[in-house]
């Protein structure tokens, strides 16, 4: 009769975790652990929010390197909708970059607040955890930054749904939070990775994206020195051939400095959220063979992109199908035809072009530059401006994709110079149109450099004023009355 | 009020005196009636001042030893007491009247009982003898049209009641689960399994033979005692207990056959052929499949609903059980045996249960007793209804060209040229060697005690220890078996153990003071632990069928898995009852309740209810109108929850540890990398999730007429549900995507239950009497709000997993939702005037004459899943049962007629029945009524093999009237005379003969309109038709 007392104290007798399920809060406990949690925060990187489809609605489409391309119709119906500026609030594309950064972002501070306190292990793997994860946070703010302007910026696990419900933050301020992340993690990161690692975040990843946050806020001095910093004391070099760069066999190779992992990926399944780049898929010649299901012809170059280049640049046979291009094997058919369904000119993106034995459906294993060495010699370029310098790095470039001689002391046919370049910059920015041409990051280039809405092409497409920031998605906003529109959304 | 059921049920007794003088004893005989004339059965005889006694036997007759001169005390539930001196030689005639005033049914309110007449909260009740007399495993399943406001479904006609039984009292408020909580002998019993699952097929563990009583707290105001797990009502279940001064034992058995009531008609393989024939050719490629050239000399072909359902399934029942004792100690012990063949092939159902309930009057001031069940059940259950490759919907299917077996015997499989690929369903129906075990000890053991006059402390402890475990094997059929071929022989194996605790201790003060203020004051302390522990485990490739443990199959393909869980519950809680001189009724309940499925500082929440009932009746002024019996208005109000939703633990995040990124050189030969694990949470936490809550508010009435010979009552409600649980879809800068379950959802439910009894006639003891009794009960729901945040979101959908129910705002819960049906196409230019409903240039391809037209509800020339909207309500308009028992001279007749009115079904089992028109499956004969040129049919598409235009899409093409009015049992009973009885020395005898289902009216089309699953019939089990003789014997 005396029970009464033994069953009082409800508080304690109802404490109860899960037995049977990891949670919160009995998980980040070991170095295990830890690296599982950082793990995460780079799987974002090859999902739909970013490479395997976002980046290069926004980065290439919506820019004036290239159009939709498809079947036509329906076909590809949010491209279009970036492609022709009539982009709604609930646009595929620009929701799920919002998605898959915030995703990236939310499993990134998991890491950042949970392993510091870790004890069970190595010191040495802690540090390289947080710096992972705050070079992966940076690169996904960066990406809402550009995309949205202001955007909510948390730096913490919220504890509830209405904890993350904050007002956007102004876009000084998030860039503050990613030059400081950066700024950690340059300093924290190893310089490389060998084996099993391979394929992490680097102190130079760091630096190079570092340096190219600088560029996009105007701060050009600090841009070149941190740029020329890499190309001295970095561990990197660029191949000869520009074509190197898009080889399975040099994945995270010598001019890498980040790129995204993309691996084979044996499930059959149509899902830009597998380990496989889609893109493969997506860009090959509309049924020419070359891709597992035929391919779907999207992201089509522009004539104009395509009349930019100069005679003897060998990137434009590495990065685009013309008609009369002779097929690599696998296809059933000879060489590119003079037009395609979705491709009147028969232009077709050609860099991430994997043959088909060893893809999948939608499943390519091509790994995708995030930052590769040339980029930084043209934001040394950049940041330095029409003097010696300047001229040399961009020089550097061209060398390669004229096949010159990179390193030669003397004057080079395709060298430019102060008396044949009356406007550096501009230089500077088609060299950059061309170098980095579909690795999605035409539109922002033209967006940091103020030319978004002076550009002739993209004025023909319709962009008005307000498209120089993407519509924040309404279902997030129907979540978080706090959350305003961009204008003309 | 207030006390405890063993002292209520105990005939009122007078205070002991001395006896002044030794007397001699004399035999003593005689015979009790009411008014009616009739013999009173059960009617306790004591001499006043001793244990001596007897109870009255079925025609009213008594006999016993008694000393001369005492006093002979005659008592009887529901009826005034009365006395007579007991004289040597002569018989004693007594005629006990029904008072009601005296009309002391006794109410078990939870924590204690209250008679009838001081309940002022909506209680339904329903007898044992009610449950008893149905030919159900379950006993819940007797409730059906027997409890106002009790909405009773039988998910399934398996056997054994497995499939489980859908009890909603009062309506739905939940887009979840709706079960109510049961509590048996005082154990509240689990609601859900450890993945928060309704467990809705328990109760079949419970011999329906043992009840008592069973009652059902409906409104929150009765409810609010069991507090956080009440809102969807508590049906109370009691066990029978030995009564003081009598004995009895008693022998029920019946055993009888069952059917299926309905088959559904089929093409025969004739007709097979030409409709495939017919959908093959419209198609325009492909040729006539070869053996179907010739319908005609195909003939009947298999009848495959003859070669699966059994002609006659066995049921059978047989119960021994006594009852009786002293003062001092009481008993009520029984064994039961239940066992039932399914109507389908290879199912059927077992169950052993005993039983032994005891109370022991330790002292004047001290009891203790104890509830005692144990049940065996063992079963083999088919996968049936609710499956896309259930044994049902494959009957409906298989083509009745295709035999059950080969000539040389061995069974038939479909093979390529058959264009045909489901199984066999006689075959797979009988292939796997399959067992389902559960071992079920519930018990509980109270000992109670006075410290104080007036006051009582009771402390009740019980245990419920479920063990299930089952094995299957699923063998080989050899080398030449298309689907059960070398290396598929498979077994697996499973073992639960999941057993709940309970401590409970309660302090009751009873008290009539200044004869007219009588106080209850409760105040109590419960807690309770439910624990699950599954390990299960199987193996793939048996090189032979001869051994079929799971060590003799390969290593190298087994899979395991073992999960353990466990929640708890803290609760404290309080009632105070008080009623003034029978007139003024108050009661007034709390509940503080906790769970250790939530979040610290969200654990606990407090449940209140209060009710005040008025008899004016009681009141002079009415008391003078003979006509009016009795008379009371009640009213109630309370808060209580539903925790079935919110699952256990829901609030944390889960770690997903699926979440993989590449690292690592790769192969360029390969494309791959070393695929890394990932881990972070997915979804977000919400550590404010707490279970739903259900404010609900009560009006009654009682009324008696003519000395209660019209009884009803009606009760009207409000259910307002503030905070149901919703899955919000995620708010990404939360840095997850998965909706998270929010208390969001804000919906009402209110409705009417009314319940009325009649007797009719009173014959005399031999005269023909009648008595009708008859509940009636409707509820209206809506969604109000979804929420912040919240948006529509589906339910139930088809196989393909397009939704068929939708919850938005407006909406009733399991609102069906999808295209609606505009008839058919008759010409080409139809199909060109209308949206356009398939793209596609190939006729034998796109839509076409004699396919269904959709509407185009936003008028934008095209059909497209914007084109869809709420088409049908499953909920019912009103569901009724009504009971007439006649009995004159020894006969009696009882005639139970239920239904369900206005609601609607989904009848997704037409994408088989009409099926044959677009693929190689069979179909019903509707499908002869096909659309087959311009003016041939305005209802039934036409046979084209791959339904270019989606007849089959979620449409209201396939929506139903679901009411059905069915005479559940029909029972004609003959009770022997004494003369007879006596001759095999029983006190009593009665044989009677039932039939279960005999007729059911319905225009729904499907197997059965009865149906769990919020009315989507996948191929549900049809209920069978039961024809039984039983006999039950006193002695």
């Amino acid at each position: 009769l005396g029970l009464l007392t033994t069953t009082g104290c409800g508080e304690k007798f109802l404490e109860e975790a899960p037995r049977d399920q990891l949670t919160t809060q009995n998980f980040y406990r070991n170095e295990t652990d830890a690296i599982l949690a950082t793990n995460a925060v780079y799987s974002q990187l090859s999902r739909k929010g970013q490479y395997n489809y976002s980046l290069w609605g926004i980065g290439d489409i919506m820019s004036d390197n290239s159009n939709t391309g498809g079947g036509g119709g329906g076909d590809g119906a949010e491209e279009i909708q970036l492609d022709q500026f009539n982009i709604p609030s609930s646009n595929p594309m620009t929701s799920a970059l919002w998605a898959g950064c915030y995703v990236g972002i939310g499993t990134a501070n998991l890491v950042i607040q949970k392993v510091p306190g870790i004890t069970n292990m190595s010191p040495a793997i802690r540090t390289r955890c947080v710096g992972e994860a705050q070079f992966l946070r940076a690169k996904y703010y960066f990406d809402l930054v550009r995309c949205f302007g202001d955007v909510p910026l948390l730096t913490a696990p919220p504890a509830s749904p209405a904890d993350a419900a904050i007002p956007r933050t102004p876009a000084a301020k998030v860039y503050e939070q990613i030059i400081s992340d950066l700024t950690a993690a340059s300093g924290s990161l190893l310089g490389s990775y060998s084996g099993s690692d391979l394929g992490r975040a680097t102190k130079w990843a760091a630096m190079g994206l570092l340096a190219k946050v600088q560029l996009t806020l105007g701060n050009k001095a600090e841009a070149a020195r941190l740029a020329q910093l890499i190309i001295a004391t970095g561990p990197h070099s660029l191949w000869a051939n520009y074509g190197d760069n898009f080889k399975l066999e040099n994945e995270n190779g010598k001019e890498s400095l980040f790129e995204v992992q993309f691996v084979y990926d044996p499930s059959q399944s149509y899902d830009f959220n597998h380990l496989g780049f889609a893109g493969n898929e997506f860009f090959a010649p509309r049924g020419q063979g070359l891709a597992p299901q035929g391919g779907y012809g999207f992201n089509i170059p522009e004539p104009n992109f395509v009349d930019g280049y100069e005679a003897g640049d060998r990137r434009q046979a590495v990065t685009i199908f013309k008609p009369g291009d002779p097929y690599p094997a696998g296809s059933t058919y000879p060489s590119q035809p003079a037009k395609l369904d979705g491709s009147p000119n028969g232009y077709n993106v050609r860099k991430w072009l994997v043959p088909k034995t060893v893809t999948n459906v939608w499943d390519s294993p091509l790994n995708f530059p995030v930052l590769r060495l040339s980029e930084i010699y043209l934001i040394a370029a950049e940041g330095l401006g029409a003097t010696t310098d300047g001229f040399k790095y961009l020089n550097v470039v061209r060398r390669r994709a004229f096949g010159e001689d990179m390193l030669s002391t003397s004057p080079q046919p395709h060298d430019l110079n102060s008396s044949n370049t009356g406007d550096f910059s501009a230089a500077v920015l088609r060299e950059r149109r061309y170098e980095l041409a579909f690795e999605d990051d035409r539109w922002f280039d033209l967006k940091r450099t103020g030319k978004l809405l002076t550009n002739a092409h993209l004025i023909s497409k319709g962009i008005k004023p307000f498209n120089v920031v993407l519509p924040i998605p309404q279902s997030e906003r129907d979540a978080n009355p706090n959350l305003t529109q961009n204008d003309g959304y | 009020c207030g006390l405890p059921v063993l002292a209520t049920r105990v005939p009122a007794m007078a205070a002991n005196r001395p006896v002044m003088r030794p007397a001699a004893d004399v035999p003593v005989s005689g015979r009790v009636t009411g008014a009616d004339g009739n013999g009173l059965p059960g009617v306790t005889v004591l001499v006043r001042g001793t244990s001596i006694g007897t109870s009255t036997a079925p025609d009213g007759s008594f006999s016993l030893t008694a000393p001369e001169g005492s006093t002979l005390v005659f008592s009887f539930v529901g009826f005034g007491t009365q006395t007579a001196v007991v004289a040597s030689g002569t018989p004693v005639s007594v005629t006990l009247r029904e008072d009601a005033k005296q009309l002391t049914e006794v109410v078990v309110v939870g924590y204690g009982t209250q008679d009838r007449g001081s309940v002022s909260s909506a209680i339904s009740s329903v007898s044992g003898r009610d449950i008893a007399t149905q030919p159900v495993a379950d006993p819940t399943q007797a409730l059906q049209g027997r409890a106002a406001g009790v909405t009773v479904t039988q998910n399934s006609g398996a056997p054994g009641g497995a499939g489980g039984t859908q009890v909603r009292v009062r309506g739905i408020t939940s887009a979840g689960n709706n079960s109510p909580l049961y509590v048996v002998d005082g154990f509240p019993l689990p609601s859900s399994d450890a993945g928060g699952n309704s467990v809705e097929n328990q109760l079949n563990a419970i011999n329906p033979n043992d009840i008592e009583t069973i009652d059902v707290l409906k409104d929150a105001s009765a409810t609010a005692i069991y507090g956080l797990r009440a809102a969807n009502g508590v049906v109370i279940i009691t066990t029978k207990r030995g009564k003081a001064g009598t004995s009895s034992i008693t022998l029920d058995g019946y055993r009888g056959i069952q059917q299926v009531w309905r088959k559904l008609d089929l093409l025969n393989a004739e007709q097979y052929a030409v409709i495939n024939n017919e959908s093959i050719l419209a198609q325009g490629s492909s040729p006539v499949q070869e053996k179907l050239r010739d319908p005609k000399s195909l003939g009947a072909g298999t009848d495959w609903q003859k070669a699966v359902f059994r002609p006659t399934a066995v049921i059978q029942s047989y119960n021994l059980s006594a009852a009786g004792g002293s003062e001092k100690a009481r008993y009520a012990v029984s064994g039961g045996y239940f066992q039932q063949d399914g109507t389908l092939n290879g199912s059927n159902f077992e169950r052993f249960t005993l039983r032994a309930n005891g109370d022991i009057q330790l002292s004047k001031r001290v009891k203790i007793g104890n509830s005692l069940s144990v049940t065996h059940l063992s079963d083999r259950q088919l996968n049936t209804g609710n499956d896309e490759f259930g044994v049902l919907n494959n009957v409906l299917q298989a083509p009745p060209v295709l035999p059950v077996y080969r000539p040389d015997g061995t069974w038939y499989e479909a093979v390529k040229a058959d264009n045909y690929v489901e199984p066999n369903p006689v075959l797979q129906s009988l292939i796997a060697n399959t067992k389902f075990n559960r071992n079920r000890v519930l018990s509980t053991v109270f000992a109670e005690v006075e410290p104080l006059k007036y006051l009582r402390f009771r402390t009740n402890v019980g245990v419920d220890l479920i063990f299930d475990n089952g094995s299957g094997f699923t063998p080989s059929l050899g080398p030449n078996s298309p689907r059960n071929g070398p290396g598929t022989a498979s077994a697996y194996a499973f073992s639960n153990y999941n057993p709940g605790y309970l401590i409970e201790n309660t302090l009751t003060y009873d008290r009539l003071f200044a004869e007219k203020h009588q106080v209850t004051v409760l105040l109590g302390q419960s807690a309770q632990e439910f624990n699950f522990n599954s390990v299960s485990a199987n193996r793939v490739g048996y090189l032979s069928n001869d051994l079929q443990q799971l060590n003799n199959g390969p290593q190298t393909n087994q899979t395991n898995s073992g999960t353990s869980s466990q929640t708890r519950l803290a609760s404290y809680f309080g009632r105070v009852n008080y009623d003034f001189a029978g007139k003024y009724i108050f009661s007034a309940t709390v509940r503080y309740d906790g769970s250790s499925a939530f979040a610290t500082g969200y654990k606990f929440g407090f449940f209140p209810g209060a009710s005040v009932g008025w008899r004016l009746s009681e009141e002079e002024f009415i008391k003078n109108i003979s006509v009016i019996s009795n008379l009371k208005l009640r009213a109630g109000y309370g808060r209580v929850g539903n925790p079935l939703n919110a699952g256990q633990f829901a609030y944390l995040a889960t770690i997903n540890t699926g979440i993989t990124y590449p690292f690592g050189p790769g192969n360029v030969a390969t494309g791959t990398q070393t695929i890394n694990s990932g881990a972070a949470p997915t979804r977000a936490q919400n550590t404010q999730l707490r279970w739903e809550d259900n404010v609900q508010s009560n009006l009654g009435v009682d009324v008696g007429l003519f000395g209660n010979r019209i009884e009803a009552t009606v009760d009207v409600y409000n259910r307002r549900s503030p905070n149901l649980i919703n899955n919000v879809p995620a708010y990404l800068v939360t840095g997850t995507y998965e909706a998270v379950p929010t208390n969001s959802l804000v919906s009402y439910n209110r409705g009417i239950d009314v319940s009325l009894s009649t007797r009719n006639l009173v014959g005399g003891d031999r005269g023909l009497t009648w008595t009708t009794s008859a509940v009636f009960s409707a509820y209206k729901n809506r969604i109000e709000d979804l929420g912040t945040g919240g948006t529509a979101f589906n339910g139930a959908t088809n196989r393909s997993g397009t939704a068929i129910v939708r919850y938005d705002k407006g909406q009733a819960f399991g609102a069906f939702y999808g295209y609606v049906a505009e008839g058919l196409f008759q010409t080409p230019e139809d199909v060109k005037n209308h949206a356009t409903q398939t793209v596609n240039a190939d006729p034998g391809k796109s839509t076409g004459p004699g396919d269904i037209r959709f509407k185009d509800l936003n008028g934008d020339g095209k059909i497209t899943d914007a084109d869809r909207t709420f088409i049908g309500n499953p909920n019912p308009d009103f569901t009724y049962g009504l009971n007439n028992t006649l009995s004159w001279h020894g006969l009696d007749l009882n005639v139970f007629v239920q239904g369900s009115q206005g609601n609607d079904v989904y009848n997704l089992n037409r994408v088989y029945t009409e099926g044959g028109l677009y693929s190689n499956g069979n179909s019903s004969t509707r499908v002869l009524g096909r659309w087959t040129g311009p003016g041939t049919s305005t209802d039934v598409p036409r046979a084209i093999a791959g339904d270019p235009n989606q007849n089959l899409r979620v449409s209201s093409y396939f929506l139903e009237d679901g009411s059905y009015l069915r005479l559940k049992t029909l029972t004609l009973g003959y009770n022997l005379p004494k003369s007879l009885t006596q001759r095999v020395a029983a006190q009593s005898l009665r044989v009677y003969v039932t039939g279960q289902n005999l007729v059911t009216l319905t225009k729904y089309t499907g197997f059965d309109p009865e149906l769990g699953g919020r009315g989507i019939d996948f191929g549900v089990y049809p209920q069978s038709r039961v024809y039984l003789a039983g006999v039950n014997i006193g002695f």
